[in-house]
């Protein structure tokens, strides 16, 4: 790939401002607001009114941020800072206070100096791997209930994601799992939800 | 009133069930607050489902308590490993950490647990004293001013946001429509919620709050890396003989204390400021009002003292607007705000006429757990400071799962399960791109509030509830409130752009 090639893939365009995950989160926000104003034209009054003061300016609103996303899209020439506001603020902490020697301010300010694309990416892989734990988290339940899932999940989690010893995720499933069932259940007598496999099974084949 | 102040405090006390609450709540404040990462915020949306169905005085004191000593136990790991538990303990590390590097550690901490301590109790004072003063104000309050409350709580938190106003009220109106989710009270509409039945009770507010704060903190912590571990274990190891020592140069400085406590409380008072802003003032404040400030930045103790004793005042300024007016003081407050609604505490005047009993048994409550803090930490605090080595591993798939369970427990519905899974995108996104949340908690909460208080007041008065006197001075406020949110962040940006031109 030539250096011509390359320039002309980083320049910032329209189209590249407006499927930036900024600009798209913005796009998402004014979309709610719009879904729900339009439902809310079947209501009749009052149950419409509010959610037409509301809706409304936040479709006014949310128009306006998607033009400043915009905008700072351009300004920054498409290098957009993927770091939260919290750590930025660290970053900037740690600038004030060398010579201190933070340990946690310091990993921060490696951060700043990386490529904001790479930083991106990693990022965006490390959503997308948490994200798929919690959603299996969901599901399990929903599957298989509470009491089996949770413990399931932890262990995965536990082995596969934190890369905890054998011994170490055995320990602490059955360790949460214990202290969970004796408050919940032996303490407090809560029924939690037991699942749609579980509760057809047992339906189907060991009730009576 | 002495009476009730008295008698809510024999009430408070005498009652075992409450004191254990208070105590339990101060325990999971302190573990909340020594993890950094985690925080008073995160420790109310986790907990809000397992005090809904308890006594209203035993949930609402364990929910103060455990939010009131977060910050006292987020000063351990500022002051031993130089990482702030929180934003708010921040402005602790630049003297606090050159203390414990000199060996000064345990002073270092004993200062700043005491400061800690005196600071909320002051901040429950200044909120007993403003009682009798704020009483006629809040009682001339009609519906019409209540709506409009409503919006301005939620301008004053997207205040918070800095330059970035826009998105607050974004958020807040947002929580304000989830809030519209379910049967309308005057026509009977199921809005937005069609053939889900489950919906037709409104949003659950616990899988809202659990879905946009505790979901998107623990993928926060998981993709930035949770784990400190490359810090010294050895600098957790503090006596408690030098901590009582520096517990005795606090009261040294007891003029420095009562003052920043006082700036604190009162910039608790005024919704949006926030902790952070109240550590900054006050640091600022004891170097500027300190004849010799060359030591401030390498380890001087009044440099610890001074925002200490601000974050943990705050609490009980922000606690005169969240229970009187309903428009939560800080972050902190929304939540906590929406978990007394849900344990059936209606914010607002009438609490002075019918709840006063309850009013004053949270300043007790918020006195007690601070003092307790103080206490616990002196004698804990080497095994308190280890917690900060607990793993973003291990810790985000067991705060996940109490998250499923807060929102299983809560209505018992499953559906909420999928519920969470959707609002906990929206939430995450919020954290990524910088959004604001707190007025989301905020919105969601005034709301019902908002609506109910408009429908009153249109049937009372129709279109001259905008010209009251008291409606046209909170408009006024709100349009003030963003018209110098906008001109501040112009002049952010000039600021910014002409130092670009520098460099």
């Amino acid at each position: 790939m030539s250096a011509s090639d390359h320039d002309s893939e980083d320049r910032p365009t329209f189209l590249r401002a407006l499927t930036h995950g900024r600009t798209l989160f913005s796009l998402l926000m004014f979309s709610i607001f719009a879904v729900m104003v339009y439902v809310a034209w079947d209501y009749s009054w009052p149950a419409n009114f509010l959610p037409f003061v509301i809706g409304f300016p936040g479709m006014a609103l949310t128009l306006l941020q998607i033009t400043l996303d915009i905008k700072d899209f351009f300004a920054n020439k498409g290098q957009i800072d993927p770091r939260t506001d919290f750590e930025k603020y660290m970053a900037e902490l740690s600038k004030h206070t060398e010579g201190l020697e933070l340990d946690y301010a310091k990993e921060e300010l490696g951060t700043l100096v990386e490529d904001h694309s790479l930083v991106a990416k990693s990022r965006n892989r490390q959503e997308l791997i948490l994200f798929g734990y919690f959603f299996f988290l969901l599901a399990i339940v929903l599957l298989f209930g509470f009491w089996i899932g949770t413990p399931i999940f932890l262990f995965l989690f536990l082995r596969f994601y934190a890369k905890e010893s054998l011994k170490l995720s055995l320990m602490i499933t059955a360790g949460v799992w214990l202290t969970m069932y004796l408050i919940l259940v032996v303490l407090l007598e809560q029924i939690i939800f037991e699942g749609h496999i579980t509760n057809y099974v047992v339906d189907t084949y060991l009730s009576d | 009133m002495i009476e009730t102040m008295l008698n809510t405090l024999v009430q408070l006390t005498t009652s075992g069930y409450a004191m254990w609450m208070l105590m339990l709540g101060t325990l999971i404040g302190i573990f909340f607050g020594a993890v950094p990462g985690l925080g008073g915020r995160l420790a109310i949306a986790v907990t809000i489902p397992f005090v809904f169905g308890q006594p209203v005085i035993a949930g609402a004191v364990f929910l103060l308590s455990m939010h009131a000593v977060t910050g006292t136990a987020g000063q351990i790991s500022s002051i031993l490993f130089g990482v702030p538990g929180t934003g708010d303990d921040a402005a602790t590390i630049v003297d606090g950490y050159p203390m414990a590097k000199k060996g000064e550690a345990g002073v270092a901490l004993g200062s700043s647990l005491m400061a800690s301590g005196i600071g909320g109790v002051i901040g429950a004072v200044v909120l007993a004293v403003l009682i009798p003063v704020i009483e006629p104000i809040v009682l001339k309050f009609s519906p019409a001013e209540f709506f409009f409350l409503a919006l301005l709580g939620i301008t004053f938190v997207a205040f918070v946001s800095g330059s970035a106003i826009f998105k607050g009220l974004v958020v807040g109106l947002y929580g304000m429509m989830l809030a519209f989710v379910g049967m309308d009270p005057q026509t009977g509409i199921a809005r937005y919620s069609e053939d889900f039945l489950f919906l037709w009770d409104g949003m659950d507010l616990i899988t809202a709050v659990l879905a946009l704060f505790a979901v998107p903190e623990m993928i926060h912590l998981g993709v930035k890396g949770g784990s400190i571990s490359a810090v010294s274990k050895e600098m957790a190891q503090t006596g408690v003989r030098a901590q009582l020592k520096g517990c005795w140069i606090t009261f040294r400085h007891w003029w420095l204390v009562l003052r920043c406590s006082a700036i604190g409380a009162f910039i608790g008072i005024l919704p949006g400021l926030g902790g952070s802003a109240a550590a900054w003032i006050c640091y600022g404040h004891a170097v500027q009002s300190s004849k010799d400030s060359q030591n401030f930045g390498k380890g001087d103790v009044r440099g610890v003292v001074a925002p200490e004793s601000a974050t943990n005042s705050k609490e009980g300024g922000s606690l005169l607007p969240t229970l009187f007016f309903g428009v939560p003081g800080s972050s902190g407050m929304a939540i906590l705000l929406g978990a007394w609604l849900i344990l059936g505490i209606q914010p607002g005047p009438m609490l002075l006429v019918q709840e006063l009993d309850l009013v004053w048994i949270l300043i007790w409550a918020l006195v007690i757990s601070n003092l307790a803090a103080v206490v616990i930490l002196l004698f804990i605090t080497r095994w308190v400071a280890l917690l900060t080595f607990l793993r973003g591993g291990i810790l985000i798939p067991v705060v996940l799962i109490i998250t499923v369970l807060g929102t299983l427990l809560a209505k018992g519905q499953w559906e909420n399960l999928i519920l969470l899974g959707i609002l906990s995108v929206v939430g995450y996104g919020l954290l990524k791109y910088d959004w604001p949340r707190p007025p989301f908690a905020i919105g969601i909460v005034l709301g019902k509030i908002a609506e109910e208080s408009l429908h009153k007041a249109w049937a009372l008065w129709r279109w001259d509830f905008f010209v009251r006197p008291l409606s046209v001075i909170l408009i006024g406020l709100i349009v003030v409130t963003i018209a110098y949110a906008v001109y501040r962040g112009f002049i952010d940006k000039k600021n910014r752009s002409s130092a670009n031109v520098g460099i």
